[in-house]
């Protein structure tokens, strides 16, 4: 009876979805809606864009179809020259979010639901994880407390993996639509867009590992699914793409301590914590905050182009270098204010530092690089 | 991630993702013009954060669950009148002619019935064909929660269908 129950509502259903009117156009008055809440962000980049290309610190501007950045013929500071050590295919349709535990790096594919685990000293795959249906799994992935930790998107679960064995070994569950995952300060933290409690804005969860439970929750200020959390020394920095303003959590009581008025544009913004610097690429450029005051200290071209189809992401080596991905890579020095191309290698969306070794991904392959710094340029 | 405040990206995302948030819109409120508002609306608040996201194809998921959210709470408020959804059955009872057209109008006056929950539940499972956790991710409800909604809902269909356990 309840096969025949089941049955009838299927056809009822899609007879019902049949009678559904015709797509109407998109009115005007939602275009401008989308624009306007947008408009800021793009008249910004447009400005940086021009800028760029007037040969400011890079000189190239990594539009879609523009050539591939070439070195020049007579050493410039401004580029730096990067030679491929390695390359490691990787098995997935393109990889959504890449951490790094030891000499093992960790691939989450949400397109086809997988998590590589990649040998970067033997350079090879080890291990494929199937985590839920295509496009519907694997969305932010961590490594800490010597587990690698997976968001399953469509269930709302963080995953807890053993790195040895692939098996998972804890599930927390998460609410509403998580879609962001860090691991510090000895917790993970997963970020979600409510509801919860009946409120339907961004949480900040918790997560003692010790426990595999959630321990704190709390309203963080934010909006929109393209929020993130990084932890850094000071605590645990949010931004949200679309949402002017950044903020520090406090780790312990989850309460925003400070604030800073970079605005991150329209990018899930890519935040940076250093002991003296807070690095965070917006639409306008990156910039550098000052952690103790939340104030905005410089603000630096780079060749991340926003307006390209180039997923960003930053990344701090330990020597103090800012690793800027997002089609060309790019790099700035500790201590300066200049940014530098990296030629020979193109179509970078991560940027990742695995004992001293610079990788990045291109989506589908990582590559280990060797970067040639010439002589002209500052000293770290 | 493509800015979809670019024209060309917007109207492609919208031809993509707008008529299956138009039919699930339609399924949860039986209403054409204001399944029409919900979606737009429902584009228009997700596509102002789409490059927020990393992975552009998860906009489709935002969508949906922006269209349920949107369509429950527009039921919540309006109170959909019982007396509105009993025409509705005794309509869809009078006009059939053939055994199965008949039974598939009753169970279509059925859902209609249902709470706005419990049809969400119904129509993401039965129509959309979602698992129990992608409902749960949908609704933003444990698991649990949708495994009961279903539970009760198929008891309140059986019983308007006269069908036993």
């Amino acid at each position: 009876m309840m096969a025949e129950l089941d049955d009838l509502l299927t056809e009822a259903l899609h007879d019902l979805a049949a009678e559904a009117p015709p797509l109407p156009p998109l009115s005007p008055r939602s275009r401008k809606r989308i624009r306007a809440g947008r408009a800021g962000a793009v008249l910004v980049s447009v400005v940086v864009a021009a800028g760029v290309s007037a040969g400011l610190v890079i000189g190239v501007l990594a539009l879609n179809r523009a050539p591939r950045p070439q070195p020049p013929k007579s050493p410039n500071p401004a580029y730096w020259t990067a030679t491929v050590q390695a390359r490691i295919r990787l098995p997935v349709s393109q990889s959504t979010d890449v951490a790094v535990l030891g000499s093992t790096a960790w691939v989450a594919d949400w397109y086809t639901g997988k998590v590589i685990r990649v040998d970067l000293a033997a350079r090879r795959v080890t291990k494929v994880l199937h985590i839920g249906r295509p496009q519907e799994g694997p969305i932010s992935i961590a490594t800490g407390a010597g587990s690698v930790w997976v968001l399953n998107f469509s269930t709302g679960k963080v995953l807890r993996i053993a790195p040895a064995t692939g098996a998972v070994i804890g599930r927390i569950q998460i609410r509403g639509a998580a879609t962001n995952l860090a691991y510090g300060h000895g917790f993970v933290w997963a970020l979600s867009d409510g509801p919860f409690n009946g409120k339907t804005e961004e949480h900040l969860y918790k997560i003692d590992p010790a426990r595999n439970a959630i321990v704190r929750v709390a309203p963080v200020p934010g909006a929109g699914p393209g929020c993130v959390a990084s932890p850094g020394p000071q605590g645990v920095w949010i931004g949200c793409g679309g949402v002017a303003g950044i903020s520090l959590i406090d780790p312990a009581s989850l309460k925003a301590v400070r604030t800073s008025p970079v605005n991150p544009g329209e990018y899930s913004p890519q935040i940076a914590p250093t002991q003296r610097a807070v690095w965070v690429l917006t639409t306008a450029g990156l910039v550098r905050v000052d952690p103790a005051t939340g104030r905005i200290t410089a603000t630096v071209q780079t060749a991340w182009n926003p307006l390209a189809d180039a997923i960003p992401a930053l990344t701090v080596d330990p020597s103090g270098r800012v690793w800027i991905a997002g089609s060309p890579l790019s790099a700035l020095l500790r201590g300066s204010l200049a940014t530098h191309l990296v030629t020979g290698a193109a179509g970078i969306t991560n940027v990742m530092v695995a004992r001293s070794n610079l990788w990045v991904d291109t989506g589908t392959t990582l590559l280990a690089l060797d970067v040639h710094v010439p002589h002209r340029s500052p000293s770290p | 991630v493509r800015d979809p405040s670019d024209g060309d990206n917007l109207e492609a995302l919208y031809l993509r993702h707008g008529p299956e948030a138009l039919r699930l819109a339609y399924l949860l409120t039986g209403d054409p013009e204001l399944s029409e508002d919900l979606m737009q609306e429902a584009f228009v608040r997700v596509a102002r954060r789409l490059s927020g996201l990393r992975n552009a194809d998860s906009f489709r998921w935002y969508l949906r669950r922006t269209v349920v959210n949107l369509a429950n709470s527009h039921l919540r408020r309006r109170r959909v009148e019982r007396a509105e959804l009993k025409r509705l059955v005794s309509h869809a009872a009078a006009g059939v002619s053939a055994p199965d057209l008949a039974a598939k109008q009753a169970v279509r006056g059925a859902i209609e019935q249902l709470p706005a929950r419990q049809r969400a539940v119904v129509v993401l499972r039965y129509y959309e064909d979602l698992t129990d956790q992608q409902i749960a991710s949908v609704l933003g409800c444990p698991v649990g929660s949708v495994k009961s909604s279903l539970h009760r809902a198929a008891a309140v269909l059986r019983q308007h269908l006269g069908q036993e356990e």
